[in-house]
């Protein structure tokens, strides 16, 4: 089993850790420079960690488990508007990032109020390509429980809702809920706050490996970072691509930031050592961010295999 | 009326009332409103739905005239210009646009950093009426403060709005649904409220 992993060290020898986990046959899923400093987030074998523990020691650098590693999570504010953004919206989506999740924020074009909340086929397509929605609202119990569920209702993906009132239970169609976590308009800093902020990343870790489960029931003919590795490795314009992160993992595979047009027949012809191909054992699809592509790997009872 | 003397948000959801306080602490903050209110009372019912707001308005910052800034005099008495001389720099670019439009580019200069002056042949006129030219109004600026922050504060999906406001009071009540009279009378009462013992 790979166990998610956060290296935070310096510079210096780096790459001794980046072998170390090739060699272990981990993957290394982003690597962030900060001037001297670098953030590397891998999945690392459960029984070696102790020997990345040993060089991590002795290059003086930190390790912890960062158990949102390699999932994409959607942060979703009722509309893009000063009510919820910077705070606590993009406070919710960054703190997340801390945890190696990759966080991406939307606003919806109508969420807004309590008869009039509503959510648009494409935000829900969008928001359903995602491992886990966490929806930032508001701060009053009645619009929590009795309307804005509207929302999430019809939503594929389990749904982690933030709000003011303490629930005893969690809104309905939601998936698990967490309170204190309403609208604010300062930055969250206050210790309080950094609670609620702390239980909203225990809740969706919770979830998540929850789903792993769900999924290890029926594994995944192969592992998203595998197919990452060999993206890497065979087409080398992701290289090339800006973005922080040119290849987002998920639970169930990945998405590329690459334009589908362009590049679907050869991510589809992607060959893996043991001889199969990417379209036996996978989706490509366009995603509906932008014109990006999206790869959901078929599970073991389709293809009869895992490699 | 002292800044913020009475602050009063309520609900019949006590912690959704109590957050609201601390957002609208926060936005009063950011827009450095918080010595402009002197009373404020807020109600909030998500069930009706009802967004009311009444403000007291702490009167007293004048506007800016000329006089206010710039001594004026009209120099030696075969001198045909109105000099001013400056002891407030602040609002000096858009005095001068307000000169350059009223007497023409040609006819202002400005020799010294805090001197201006006009030529023209009638000065004592001039002199006279340029010292009542407002030059800046804080107050107009606050309203657009306030109604920033009243926009900010009030539920965004509350978009039927109703309102009144002079120049020392502002009674605002905000629904996704159609205005009620009664929600209106409530707003005057909270008013009425707010200003005994003025």
């Amino acid at each position: 089993m790979l166990e998610p992993i956060m290296y935070e060290g310096g510079v210096f020898k780096h790459n001794l850790v980046i072998e170390l986990i090739e060699d272990l046959g981990g993957y290394v899923l982003q690597t962030n420079y900060m001037q001297t400093e670098v953030m590397i987030q891998m999945l690392c074998p459960h029984e070696d960690i102790s020997m990345l523990e040993d060089l991590a020691k002795e290059l003086r650098a930190k390790i912890t488990r960062a158990p949102l590693t390699g999932t994409d999570i959607v942060v979703i504010a009722p509309t893009l508007a000063y009510h919820h953004l910077p705070h606590h919206a993009c406070d919710v989506a960054e703190y997340m990032r801390r945890f190696g999740a990759n966080t991406t924020l939307i606003g919806l074009a109508r969420g807004v109020g309590r008869r009039i909340a509503q959510i648009s086929a494409k935000e829900r397509a969008l928001v359903n390509e995602h491992d886990i929605a966490v929806f930032t609202l508001g701060n009053f119990e009645d619009c929590l429980v009795n309307k804005k569920y509207v929302l999430y209702k019809d939503l594929d993906v389990p749904c982690i809702i933030t709000g003011t009132p303490e629930l005893q239970k969690p809104p309905v169609y939601a998936k698990d809920y967490v309170g204190h976590l309403g609208r604010i308009a300062h930055r969250l800093k206050l210790e309080n706050e950094l609670d609620a902020l702390d239980r909203l990343v225990e809740t969706v870790g919770k979830t998540l490996d929850e789903h792993r489960i769900e999924i290890s029931k029926d594994p995944l003919t192969t592992q998203p970072a595998r197919i990452m590795k060999e993206i890497k490795e065979q087409i080398p314009e992701i290289n090339k691509s800006l973005s922080p992160a040119p290849i987002t993992l998920q639970l169930m595979g990945a998405r590329v930031k690459l334009s589908y047009p362009q590049y679907k027949e050869v991510i589809e012809n992607i060959t893996f050592e043991e001889g199969v191909t990417l379209r036996e054992i996978a989706e490509v699809l366009p995603s509906r961010v932008r014109d990006y592509i999206l790869i959901r790997i078929l599970p073991k009872s389709v293809t009869g295999f895992v490699i | 009326m002292k800044p913020l003397e009475v602050f009063r948000v309520e609900s019949p959801d006590k912690t959704g009332a109590e957050s609201y306080e601390s957002v609208i602490r926060d936005v009063l903050a950011d827009l450095e409103l918080t010595t402009v209110l002197g009373r404020l009372w807020i109600w909030i019912d998500p069930t009706e739905p009802v967004f009311i707001f009444c403000a007291l308005i702490r009167t007293g910052i004048p506007p800016v005239c000329v006089k206010d800034m710039a001594d004026i005099s009209t120099g030696a008495p075969s001198a045909k210009q109105v000099e001013l001389k400056l002891t407030n720099e602040e609002h000096v670019s858009t005095l001068l646009n307000i000169l350059w439009i009223e007497y023409g580019r040609e006819n202002v200069s400005q020799p010294e950093k805090k001197v201006i002056t006009i030529d023209t042949e009638d000065k004592e006129e001039v002199a006279e009426k340029v010292a009542d030219v407002v030059i800046a109004d804080p107050r107009r600026e606050i309203e657009s403060r306030l109604a920033d922050a009243l926009l900010r504060i009030t539920p965004e999906g509350f978009r039927v709005r109703h309102h009144v406001s002079t120049g020392s009071e502002m009674l605002f009540v905000a629904s996704e649904d159609s205005i009620k009279p009664e929600w209106v009378k409530k707003a005057e009462y909270m008013m009425d409220q707010l200003k005994e013992d003025l």
